[in-house]
């Protein structure tokens, strides 16, 4: 039958006069989302996470390996000579204390029958054990987080907006919601059973932010935002001229909702809380910014970013003439190619580096997207070591090994990417009696004279067998990885021959060193402190996190002697050193327990004869016998000559400085336990 | 003359001279282009995501947001309304996966990339008033008019629910009664095309 307009005309106009049912819409939900969408594009301080946002499927993978980046900062304390560096980079900090803020205290391999062994499962929501669709996101938790927001005065904010940061080794991407004319309520959903570092940011008022909030919780948190915050003022400039920097950003690293910023000033989030830029003299002020201990950052184009540390705050306080010295930013790049040579277009290339300031640790990364050649390059990075990972669009999985390379400022660093045929290629397997934990990997670090690229890690499958392929030809030590990166272990080591395959086999025994650490004043399990193994001859062996319950575990012990070096930096203990512990065949020591007493902090400042700060001098810290004590990976003075050191357990030690074959004379301090200390060292020619 | 719970504006500035006042930060702008598309917007996501009202929220809050925050990429290949809808419809797959899908879903994902080919047909018998009483038929008139065009759905609505006379339409949309009264016809049209596909899909109207 043909078309007919008025039956159709008809029939439509039957239809919506009898059958059609307006479609429910919640006029609240209509408002708030008219709001939200129109603060999105018009509001410059709109509080979103953009580039985070566009970056999490990248981010969360190299949130995977990025605990693999506290290796390059634990090789580093366990080694001699050119070995000795670590990832922090000694002239952006006066070098922060020992210890890691690790919370997930991944210590024990699975298969030991040890309690703690779950907690090697990874986090299901931040490695899926699948690879997800392009494009899609980790299904979320299930619990909720509710609280209120109030200023002292008992009034509440119009408009805050809170976000919820987990806890964890490994970054994570924060939540974030805005709550407008909610009496100060605000209840987050879709939160794992993790603990969450909670802030919340209403307009023109500083940032507060809590720690260890537990979603699923009967009780409500309770925020307070103080009526005053603190300001920091100063000017940046370029290091090398003195000449000013106007148009840099400058951040607070302490204010910011998240674990990981770009290190690019352009590709930093315009709505961060806590940021201004350079005006054209120079000069910046961070105003509103929270309570306590802050570490200033500040970018620009064609610099590297640039960190000014231990700036504390108090409420109403300002600290004036805080200087940050921009040095000539650093790039790596290269070509990415497959295991025939070909160009791979369109992979990420992410360089990231880890932090360990006074503040706490923070994380930064650069990334580009190789061109049709296979070439990319990243910029505007600081002087220091990254890890290099490279992803396909999409993916969640590094596609090759983790490199590990060190940057200078102003310099251009040739990385090539990907399978090489002039480089070398090691297979291994680790021979051990026991079930290899899942998410083992192994870990090569090269051997001699400093080399731009000195590790890089690989898994480890269940049959122990790994592989490797790039390297640069030389002596590599091979460690392995254990609690996704939060436990290493010396292995033996490899000569890699270039456009060779080389083969070894490790064995890894059965026996292990195994113990608890707690706080000597109540007998609390002292989560998070480090225990790290030595041979007795002084060489590495291993270095953990305790977990859960204080616990800590090194597998795959070889037979012989060790002493033990646990160490509370963050948990504010004195270390304590447990020296003959013997292992034979077949035979483990006893379990240990090491009690960490509470802690003092001393700030050293090294000075030249004429009272001039120094940089870069070391400090070699020895105990009331004599022991050398490893507080820290590298304890270096910072650009003011500045050093703080926390953990230093009541008692009395003899403090050195060093520097350019130079060492001052002994220094005799006997640290308190409340309060920080101040000691000048001198360190002439 | 049946009272509706939403606006149903008829009045609209060019779309584009919109988005581009909005990207550039007026807020008025940004208002006015949210009100133009959220309504179409949540009806083609309530009827595909099997009218679960939370879900729907979430969805075209998503929708809404990425959206907005990409404005600037939209390239006016289609217009601003399909292009919304395509990002929902990524967002709604990605949730499908998760879960097994209801009937009108469906029909209205299958159908999805052949409405607009209807479009330009026409066929209809009288439909008996049995027909209309049914629930089927009145998700069948939402899941149809959330599949049109936004300005498709307005003049349908304002004329035959609102009951203005095409003189009343065309003055607060500010075009001409010619121009509004092709614009009815080319809507009817539409209408009647994705209504048949949707009813021909599900097999239970002759």
């Amino acid at each position: 039958m043909s078309a007919d307009p008025r039956v159709l005309e008809e029939n439509i106009s039957r239809l919506l006069r009898r059958a059609y049912v307006p479609v429910p819409v919640r006029a609240e939900f209509r408002r708030k989302l008219e709001a939200e969408v129109v603060a999105l594009v018009t509001d410059p301080n709109f509080l979103r996470w953009r580039i985070l946002r566009r970056w999490s499927p990248v981010i969360a993978v190299a949130a995977l390996v990025m605990a693999a980046l506290g290796l390059g900062w634990w090789l580093g304390a366990s080694q001699q000579g050119d070995l000795g560096r670590s990832a922090l980079q000694h002239s952006d900090f006066a070098a922060a204390g020992g210890g890691t803020d690790a919370t997930n205290g991944l210590s024990s391999p699975v298969g030991v029958g040890s309690r703690e062994a779950r907690e090697l499962e990874p986090p299901r929501d931040v490695v899926p054990k699948t690879e997800p669709e392009r494009g899609s996101a980790p299904a979320p938790g299930k619990l909720a987080l509710e609280g209120t927001v109030g200023f002292e005065d008992g009034s509440a904010p119009k408009e805050f907006t809170v976000w919820a940061l987990r806890e964890d080794v490994l970054p994570s991407m924060p939540s974030a919601k805005q709550f407008a004319d909610s009496a100060g309520v605000f209840r987050l959903e879709g939160l794992s059973g993790s603990s969450y570092r909670i802030f919340v940011h209403a307009a023109g008022a500083p940032m507060v932010s809590v720690r260890g909030a537990a979603p699923g919780s009967d009780r409500s948190l309770k925020i307070l935002i103080p009526k005053l915050g603190g300001t920091v003022r100063g000017t940046v400039v370029d290091a090398a001229t003195g000449a000013t920097v106007a148009g840099a950003v400058v951040i607070s690293e302490t204010d910011a909702p998240a674990m990981m910023l770009p290190a690019r000033a352009m590709d930093l989030p315009a709505d961060l809380p806590a940021r201004c830029t350079v005006r054209a003299d120079g000069s910046f002020e961070l105003s509103a910014l929270s309570v306590g201990v802050h570490t200033i950052r500040a970018s620009a184009p064609g610099y590297g970013p640039a960190f000014v540390d231990s700036i504390d705050l108090t409420a109403g306080g300002v600290r004036e003439g805080v200087q940050i010295r921009l040095a000539r930013g650093a790039a790596v790049r290269g070509a990415v190619r497959g295991s025939a040579g070909e160009s791979l277009r369109n992979v990420q290339v992410i360089a990231s580096r880890t932090l360990e300031p006074a503040s706490g640790r923070l994380m930064l990364f650069g990334r580009a997207v190789t061109a049709d050649d296979g070439t990319y390059r990243i910029e505007d990075l600081s002087e220091g070591s990254y890890v290099l990972l490279v992803f396909e669009q999409g993916s969640m999985r590094p596609m090759f090994d983790l490199r590990y390379v060190t940057v200078k400022a102003g310099e251009t660093l040739e990385v090539p990417l990907g399978a090489s045929a002039a480089l070398g290629s090691l297979r291994g397997r680790l021979r051990s009696p026991r079930a290899i934990p899942q998410n083992a990997m192994v870990t090569l670090q090269i051997e001699g004279s400093a080399r731009a690229e000195s590790w890089r890690t690989c898994p480890v499958a269940a049959d122990g067998t790994f592989e490797s392929t790039g390297i640069p030809a030389g002596t590599w030590s091979v460690y392995g990885t254990l609690g996704l990166g939060t436990s290493i272990i010396a292995l033996g080591k490899v000569t890699i021959a270039s456009s060779a395959a080389t083969e070894a086999v490790f064995d890894a025994p059965a026996e292990s060193i195994r113990g608890t650490v707690v706080h000597a004043s109540n007998g609390a399990p002292a989560k998070g402190a480090v225990a790290v193994l030595y041979a007795d001859d002084g060489g590495f062996v291993g270095k953990t996190v305790c977990g859960e319950e204080g616990a800590f575990e090194f597998p795959w012990i070889s037979p012989g002697r060790y002493s033990l070096q646990i160490l509370g930096g963050e948990l504010a203990l004195g270390h304590e050193i447990l020296d003959g512990l013997s292992v034979s065949a077949g035979v483990s020591p006893a379990p240990v327990q090491a009690r960490l007493e509470p802690a003092g902090a001393v700030e050293i400042t090294v000075v030249d004869g004429d009272g001039k700060p120094i940089v870069g001098a070391s400090l070699e810290l020895r105990d009331g016998v004599g022991r050398l004590v490893r507080l820290a990976d590298d304890l270096r003075s910072g650009a003011d000559g500045r050093v703080p050191v926390r953990a230093l357990r009541v008692g009395e030690w003899t403090i050195f400085a060093a520097k350019d074959g130079r060492r001052s004379e002994p220094y005799r301090l006997v640290p308190a336990v409340t309060g920080v200390q101040a000691l000048r060292v001198v360190l002439t020619r | 003359m049946r009272v509706l719970d939403r606006p149903n504006p008829v009045q609209r500035p060019e779309t584009d001279e919109l988005r581009l006042r909005t990207l550039r930060g007026d807020r008025e702008a940004a208002e006015q282009l949210f009100r133009e598309h959220f309504d179409s917007l949540y009806d083609f996501v309530y009827f595909r995501v099997g009218r679960d009202l939370h879900l729907a929220e979430q969805i075209v809050q998503e929708s809404m947001m990425t959206g907005f925050e990409n404005l600037k990429t939209f390239e006016g290949r289609s217009s601003l309304h399909t292009w919304l809808c395509g990002i929902a419809k990524n967002k709604i797959r990605a949730y499908r996966r998760t879960r097994r899908p209801v009937p009108i879903e469906d029909i209205l994902e299958d159908a999805g990339g052949e409405i607009d080919a209807i479009l330009s047909q026409i066929e209809r018998e009288p439909l008996p008033d049995s027909v209309l009483q049914r629930r089927e038929t009145q998700e069948l008139v939402g899941a149809t008019l959330s599949s049109l065009p936004p300005e498709y759905r307005r003049v349908l609505i304002a004329k035959y629910l609102e009951e203005r006379s095409v003189a009343e339409i065309a003055s607060a949309s500010g075009k001409s009664e010619k121009a509004t009264e092709s614009m009815l016809t080319r809507a009817r049209v539409a209408f009647g095309k994705v209504f048949e596909l949707l009813a021909k899909r599900r097999g239970e109207l002759e």
